[in-house]
């Protein structure tokens, strides 16, 4: 790439160089051959050196003057043409240079190019986004807050317009180009090793496909997230394995079914994906952000639905609900129906592709329509148009004429946020946020997604038991969720304490040691004199691939196993001490045993 | 046939022919080597390097390799007769030879390039 612009240079001045040369060469060959006279009176004729010195200042204009002797007049003569001939082949040189410059596809060859080196030097982990809409935007920043660098696509100039202006904490990179060409992926950086993940979120869904497609190909064990809403397409990215298939409609609809049907289940996902971001970031381990509720979310309830907008939105929301079994009436503008008013047309319109039976005809905007959805009896309404100021005026309708209903809102454009605030509905659904929340989740901390997944599992009870005793830890500090890997580089501590107990048994050892199996609730204990600020909960553990759901604390730990962990600051901090410091950790398993830490000491060099 | 051809091959032909003139005869002999050669030599030379500029194939980067060499050598030979010519004693047979042999390298690049532009040729031929 680099040789690609020197070329570009080379083949542009070729003209411009032999013209200059070419001037150079006659004046000085001229030179030589003009007779001049010394201050003797004898004939001399310049040598080619004294010619060249000469024709090299005159053709720069400084001047200094006819050397070694004065010139006679036919030597200024030609002088004379000299200077004005070498001046224009200078003025065309240089203009030729100036021009190549400013060229656009010079331009553009020399950002690639610094691009690509920006990219490939990178050796930080990194994320690509292509595509920076609303979505894009939220999780650079988060990206960004969590210590990665990120490198942005796109294909608009004015998107990545405002990214100067941005104050990110990490380096981003960012090129104008079109992401359904591989090359530009390449650019990129995708076979960089450092790089995490490649997030297509284009607001095209065939273009996420292509990205997706290329970069399958290209770097077949890329992490490879793709936002796609087209049952096709989903299909489609499916047949050849992208890692994560971003739905904001189907994630919208799973947690809105959820919120009816399991309040518990949503308000846990709900703590745990919404993450606050480590303030300082030195001092956090990876997959260890705190969470906060970034919104108290009222469980919506169960009942009748109203869903204005029969969109994609509409359709897969109505497909749970239908599953569900929650009664749901849709309210949707029949463009066909209104044609044949119009037309005065004959014919009956016949019922648009995949409408339901009994939907009502018309916006949502006019009360009218909302009664004859039956609103007085509905318990929730969806807003659900793509159009933010129809969503609005259906939000404020349906709270007048029943003030109790549950409401929900669409919100298309990020911009239009302010204007969802007055109007305060129960629920606010934000595809941007949605997305930047599930793919930020997926992709820092894949134990919680899987977790999430998982947790659907739960009875009523035990996610009843979670909820409160999470609600419980969270009401004076912030919850933070950790990953704990039991190997001998991110624990030596517990590893070698499993290593030990292992040996002990094989080798039968009649004597008891009095050491007790390590298991889980080891990691948990606190000190005694600060058992009331620390307190964590073990989520989930996986070993040999198989997750279990809240293990009971007497599990016993083997080499190997993944644990996640919810709890306070205090409690992450000491836990992590503990997998790392072998004199902690054998306190808390021996302390019955050996008081003196030098016994201690003792006792683990015999065994 | 193409004008852009015929001007790349001329100058590279030209600058072998003109540079061979130069390197014939006795080395260390002035009377058989002019300066006005040399100097015609070493522009076509300048000239033929920058023709090869932005040929990006295997090829042109190879000639304008060998090209590169022979400018330097030209160069070398022509400093070292511009020194020379200003000492009161004049060139001696010496530094006539040491010229002429630095010459003679340039003579063995332009050959090359000669004959890769010929051999280029008969690849496109065949």
């Amino acid at each position: 790439m680099s040789q690609h612009i020197i070329f570009l240079v080379l083949r542009r001045m070729r003209r411009p160089l032999i013209a200059l040369i070419f001037i150079y060469a006659i004046a000085t060959f001229v030179l030589t051959l003009i007779p001049g006279v010394d201050p003797d009176g004898n004939v001399w004729y310049m040598s080619f050196f004294h010619a060249f010195y000469f024709v090299s200042f005159m053709g720069s204009t400084i001047g200094f003057g006819e050397i070694p002797y004065p010139f006679t007049d036919p030597q200024r003569y030609w002088v004379l043409a000299c200077i004005y001939i070498s001046v224009i082949a200078w003025l065309y040189a240089i203009g030729t240079l100036l021009s190549l410059v400013q060229d656009e596809s010079f331009k553009q060859a020399v950002t690639n190019q610094q691009f690509s080196r920006s990219t490939t030097k990178l050796n930080t982990p990194f994320y690509i986004i292509c595509g920076y809409g609303d979505t894009g935007r939220t999780l650079t920043q988060e990206l960004c807050n969590l210590g990665f660098s990120v490198v942005i696509l796109d294909k608009d100039p004015n998107s990545i317009l405002d990214l100067p202006l941005h104050e990110f904490g990490s380096a981003v990179h960012a090129l104008v180009c079109d992401i359904t060409i591989p090359e530009n992926l390449i650019n990129a950086g995708l076979y960089n090793p450092q790089c995490q993940a490649i997030i297509a979120l284009a607001d095209n869904d065939h273009t996420n496909l292509k990205v997706a497609v290329s970069a399958k190909s290209l770097q077949a064990n890329l992490l490879t997230v793709c936002r796609a809403q087209d049952q096709a397409e989903i299909a489609n990215l499916k047949s050849f394995n992208t890692d994560v298939i971003c739905n904001p409609n189907e994630i919208f609809a799973n947690r809105l079914i959820g919120s009816i049907k399991n309040p518990n289940i949503e308000s846990i996902a709900n703590r745990l994906i919404s993450q606050k971001t480590p303030l300082n970031q030195s001092d956090e381990l990876p997959e260890n952000p705190s969470h906060k509720l970034l919104e108290t979310v009222e469980s919506a309830p169960d009942g009748a639905w109203i869903i204005c907008g029969y969109g994609k939105l509409g359709r897969i929301v109505k497909a749970h609900m239908d599953a569900n079994n929650i009664p749901v009436t849709i309210v949707v503008e029949n463009k066909q129906y209104q044609s044949y008013h119009h037309n005065d047309a004959t014919h009956e319109p016949s019922l648009p592709e995949g409408y339901p039976e009994n939907y009502i005809d018309g916006k949502g905007t006019e009360a009218h329509t909302l009664e004859k959805a039956g609103i007085q009896n509905a318990v929730g309404l969806i807003a659900g148009t793509q159009d933010d100021a129809n969503n609005l005026s259906i939000l404020l309708t349906a709270q007048q004429l029943n003030p109790t209903i549950y409401t929900v809102g669409r919100l298309n454009q990020k911009h239009n946020k302010l204007l969802y605030n007055s109007a305060k509905p129960s629920n606010v659904f934000r595809d941007h946020q949605l997305m930047a929340d599930a793919i930020l989740t997926r992709l820092t901390r894949p134990m919680v997604t899987r977790f999430l997944q998982k947790m659907v599992t739960l009875d009523s009870q035990q996610a009843d038991q979670l909820n409160q005793s999470l609600n419980e830890l969270a009401l004076g500090d912030t919850l933070i969720t950790w990953r704990l890997h039991l190997s001998t580089e991110s624990t030596p501590a517990v590893a070698a304490v499993i290593q030990q107990q292992s040996q002990q048994k094989s080798q039968q050892n009649e004597q008891d040691q009095g050491q007790e199996a390590i298991s889980i609730h080891h990691l948990q204990q606190a000190t005694p004199a600060s058992q009331q600020t620390q307190k964590s909960y073990c989520l989930m553990l996986k070993r040999a691939g198989q997750c279990e759901l809240l293990p009971a604390p007497t599990t016993l730990l083997q080499r190997g196993d993944e644990l996640l962990f919810c709890g306070n600051k205090l409690a992450s901090v000491r836990m992590l001490q503990m997998t790392q410091n072998i004199e902690l950790l054998d306190n808390q398993l021996n302390s019955s045993l050996h008081h003196i830490p030098l016994l201690r000491w003792f006792a683990r060099q015999r065994a | 046939m193409n004008l852009e051809k015929v001007i790349f091959a001329f100058f590279i032909i030209l600058s072998l022919t003109l540079n061979f003139g130069f390197f014939i005869g006795d080395i260390n002999d002035q009377n058989h080597h002019h300066v006005y050669e040399l100097y015609a030599a070493l522009v076509v030379s300048i000239i033929a390097t920058i023709l090869k500029f932005g040929d990006r194939s295997h090829l042109g980067a190879v000639v304008l390799a060998s090209s590169l060499v022979a400018d330097i050598q030209l160069i070398a030979a022509a400093v070292i007769w511009g020194l020379a010519s200003q000492q009161n004693t004049g060139i001696d047979s010496s530094t006539m030879a040491s010229i002429v042999s630095l010459a003679g390298g340039a003579l063995v690049a332009n050959t090359i390039s000669v004959i890769l532009l010929i051999s280029e040729t008969m690849v496109l031929r065949r």
